[in-house]
């Protein structure tokens, strides 16, 4: 007999052997019955509470898992629901769904295309073109007061009027018209451990000012090596944070923007002004209010952790939270997560920026950076597929209302953007600063063109300290002018498609005016075309701007202008064409 | 067997008619279809627009204006449809409409300026033929047509497509005979908005600050635009005409009508200097030395 054999005899002799495959196989089994059950009765209750007879049921969707997002959002809903039933006699019921960014615009596209969207959905992830498809203008609506104002002095305010924004966030560029209404507004600022600061600063007050900032973080370092503290480091950040401390830089630029501002608009920066003044040779990247600009941030990128630019946003974030940075920049969106993860005191201050006063950059600085165009966020608009368009609606008034956007918004954490509505205390910070002045990316022509890759690459190396300023501006001037040629023949070309775009935008509202009165049902209001074909001529003006740029160019190459001949040898296309 | 034959011959009557009115009654209301249609196109859901289109070219049920109507729907999808535009194949597609529709007045002024626009739009563009076209069709328009002063825009805007100085000058010329068209019409503010542009590009200051007050006076739709004329008007009066006190007045007129703007706030604190005489500004590039420099031209035999 071989052993196994004798195993087997013996294990007859003594009974049953256990057999722990099929074992672990009937748990397994038993517990995906158990979950299947479950969910199965969760879907039941879920349904049973949405297709109740008598209930309107108004189902929401959103990208926002901060913490404590939904549920301030629930708080708002059931309120709604009360009131709702108090004034209509009809019961509502408001479901939200939150789904994960990474999903949420391929979702709103499928269910667009299904006709199954929700009654309520986010805008703001790419949906530019399926608005007017999938959503129900509210035009007329913002145009009238909130009810839900009434008894306050926005009660006669029509409702676009009562945002801190005049509600612009909410138009959209492919009908004119209006979609949806947003909840909150957002910007960056810079947290703070106390305890870190009290400890090693021996202070409760954060640095407010730029020198002190930076010399705060060199003391801290010095604390930390000469204890051996290797795991704690001045500011937690990442690539991700060093592009948020950018808020951090002050309006040094804003003499070089306005001495090149050839159609004095005040706009300089990511246009072809950028072009005929670096051409003329009226500025270049070394310019020292370029360097300030660029500066401010690289001089703090000092006291980032090692290897920065490898880690990624959460991980630096991490590192804060876990007590073990004594600053980290992010945004309003943030701070509740931040306050429920850190077990320390937290403190929330604006961006420490250079002042007049500064040594090095003072003479550049004309002030701080104006967030009079900080963006609305959290923008809700009616699905065309909503079985209660009405209620949606008026859920959303309700939702943007002075009271319910200030409550929504302190338990949220978040910004409110409902003019007179108070933020919560710890979001105080938060707020919009409308006073200051205005910057421009003054390294490119176009958006996102080789220039800005250029100016990209190099003001990673500077911030990496792998280069100092001249070694960044040197790269820009010996990448610069092959860049903006093809920059500018791209900026020739973009105008010729806008204006065709536009074109396509006017021919519709041409035929609007014309005919519209015999479409039946979809007949627009004349007054509306008209408006909006007066609106796009607005927009339509500035794109026959190509004649304008081609004779400036021809006067710079006559005039001799050598970087306007360097630039000129990397012109492929036939500019006589154009 | 003759009544058979009776019952069987009204049998097949019925069918035919009902063969005959079934399709016609299950056909929709030409004018929603049109809806229906113009609608997918401003959605841009050209193939969609043009079957919608396509169907009422062919129903028995449209009306000859409603036929007019789906052609120039399928023909301006050959214009302008986007991938895919052409209007070198639009022109005949307009031409042949125009032959149908006589002289159907608002008919005749809109198809031409298409016509003209597909000529614009050519490589090389036709800018002659385009601008006859256009006078053309604002001939063919009524008097009280808006399409008047529409499409006296589109002929004016032809003027400032080519790189050449003596053709925008003529064009403010032309502006100057154009602009009892505009007045108290919507397009009044469009209309020396492009007055602004062109005096901006042969860089003559003093029309330019004449047409821009006028488009502002006009009133502007876009708070943008409002923002951007105003800021324009007082930096060109500070920088270039040297008259501080209006450009005073524009800084303060942007910071009330646009108190949102991000330049509010530069144009409150500028229009507080300038009213005080401070010409070189804690916050803007110094004036005096173009003052000085200004002067120095204006006394050649000095010195």
């Amino acid at each position: 007999m071989t052993d196994k054999e004798l195993e087997e005899a013996a294990e007859e002799k003594t009974g049953r052997r256990i057999n722990w495959s099929s074992l672990s196989n009937y748990v397994a089994v038993i517990f995906l019955i158990i979950s299947f059950s479950v969910s199965l009765w969760r879907v039941y209750r879920v349904q049973e509470v949405e297709q109740a007879e008598g209930v309107a049921t108004i189902r929401v969707v959103h990208w926002q898992l901060e913490a404590g997002f939904r549920e301030a959002f629930d708080d708002i809903a059931r309120r709604f629901e009360k009131v709702y039933l108090e004034e209509a006699g009809v019961q509502v019921r408001i479901v939200q769904n939150a789904i994960s960014e990474r999903v949420y615009k391929q979702y709103v596209q499928t269910q667009g295309i299904g006709k199954t969207l929700p009654d309520l959905v986010q805008l703001g992830r790419d949906e530019l073109g399926s608005v007017p498809r999938f959503f129900i203008s509210n035009t007329d609506d913002v145009q009238r007061p909130n009810p839900y104002n009434k008894g306050t002095d926005l009660e006669d305010v029509p409702w676009m009027d009562t945002y801190l924004d005049g509600m612009l966030g909410s138009i959209d560029q492919t009908d004119l018209e209006y979609y949806g209404a947003s909840s909150s507004t957002a910007s960056t600022r810079l947290f703070y451990n106390e305890d870190l600061l009290k400890e090693v600063l021996g202070t409760d007050e954060p640095p407010t000012e730029y020198r002190e900032f930076l010399a705060a973080c060199k003391r801290f370092d010095e604390w930390a090596k000469e204890r051996g503290r290797t795991d704690l480091t001045p500011v937690a950040a990442s690539r991700y944070q060093a592009n948020v401390f950018r808020s951090m830089r002050a309006a040094t630029l804003f003499e070089l923007m306005l001495e090149n501002d050839r159609d004095f608009d005040g706009n300089f920066g990511q246009n072809d002004e950028v072009l005929f003044a670096y051409a003329a040779g009226d500025f270049d990247y070394r310019d020292p209010r370029i360097r300030a600009d660029e500066m401010t941030v690289a001089n703090l990128t000092r006291y980032f952790s090692p290897g920065f630019m490898a880690m990624d946003r959460m991980e630096a974030q991490f590192r804060f939270t876990q007590g073990k940075a004594l600053f980290c920049a992010s945004g309003s969106w943030d701070a509740m997560s931040f306050h429920t993860q850190v077990d320390f005191p937290m403190g929330v201050i604006d961006f420490p920026f250079p002042t007049r006063d500064d040594p090095e950059f003072g003479q550049y600085v004309r002030g701080r950076i104006s967030e009079a165009d900080a963006p609305a966020v959290f923008r809700l608009a009616v699905s065309k597929f909503s079985e209660h368009p009405d209620i949606t609606l008026r859920f959303l008034q309700y939702l943007t209302s002075r009271a319910s956007n200030q409550r929504f918004n302190q338990l949220a954490r978040w910004p409110p953007v409902i003019k007179g509505a108070e933020p919560h205390p710890q979001m105080r910070p938060f707020m919009r600063t409308p006073e200051g002045f205005w910057t421009g990316e003054v390294n490119r022509v176009i958006g996102a063109g080789p220039a800005a890759t250029v100016y990209t690459q190099a003001r990673w190396e500077l911030v990496e300290h792998k280069v100092d300023f001249d070694g960044f501006a040197d790269m820009m001037e010996r990448e610069m002018p092959r860049a903006m040629a093809q920059e500018f023949e791209r900026l020739l070309n973009t105008e010729w498609e806008e204006r065709l775009a536009q074109e396509m935008s006017l021919s519709h509202q041409l035929a609007g005016f014309s005919y519209g009165a015999t479409w039946g049902d979809e007949a627009p209001s004349s007054e509306r075309v008209q408006s909006k074909m007066v609106y796009l001529w607005e927009m339509r003006m500035r794109r026959y701007r190509n004649s304008y740029r081609l004779m400036q160019w021809q006067n710079l190459l006559d005039e001799g202008h050598s970087k306007a001949q360097d630039i000129q040898q990397y012109i492929k296309i036939d500019l006589d064409r154009n | 067997m003759a009544k058979n034959k009776i019952k069987s011959r009204y049998g097949a009557l019925l069918l035919a008619l009902n063969l005959y009115i079934g399709p016609v009654l299950a056909q929709e209301d030409p004018a929603q279809l049109l809806g229906q249609a113009w609608s997918e196109y401003g959605l841009q859901a050209f193939s969609s627009a043009d079957e919608i289109f396509s169907e009422v070219a062919e129903s028995s049920q449209a009306n000859k204006e409603q036929r007019w109507q789906a052609l120039l729907g399928s023909a301006y999808i050959m214009h302008y449809q986007m991938p895919g535009r052409d209007p070198e194949a639009a022109i005949p597609l307009y031409e042949a409409l125009l032959k149908e529709v006589g002289d159907a007045s608002e008919w005749r002024g809109q198809l031409l300026g298409r016509l003209a626009d597909c000529h614009v739009e050519l490589v090389p563009a036709q800018v002659g033929k385009a601008r006859s076209l256009y006078k053309e069709a604002i001939s063919a328009l009524a008097p009280e047509s808006l399409l008047i002063p529409e499409t006296s825009l589109r002929l004016l805007s032809s003027y400032i497509q080519r790189p050449d100085v003596e053709e925008i000058k003529r064009g403010l010329l032309l502006a100057e005979e154009l602009a009892p068209r505009f007045i108290d019409t919507p397009f009044a503010s469009v209309f020396h908005g492009l007055r602004a542009e062109m005096a901006f590009f042969i860089a003559d200051y003093v029309a330019l600050v004449d047409a821009l007050d006028k488009q502002y006076r006009a009133g502007i739709n876009n708070i943008s635009v409002k923002e951007l004329v105003l800021f324009r008007l007082a930096r060109i009066h500070e920088v270039e005409l040297g008259d501080y006190k209006r450009a005073e007045q524009y800084y303060r007129r942007l910071a009330a009508e646009v108190p949102s703007s991000k330049k509010a706030h530069f144009a409150l604190l500028r229009a507080d200097e300038l009213k005080i005489g401070k010409l070189d500004s804690d916050y803007a590039p110094p004036l005096s030395t173009q003052v000085e420099s200004d002067m120095a031209k204006e006394r050649p035999d000095d010195g």
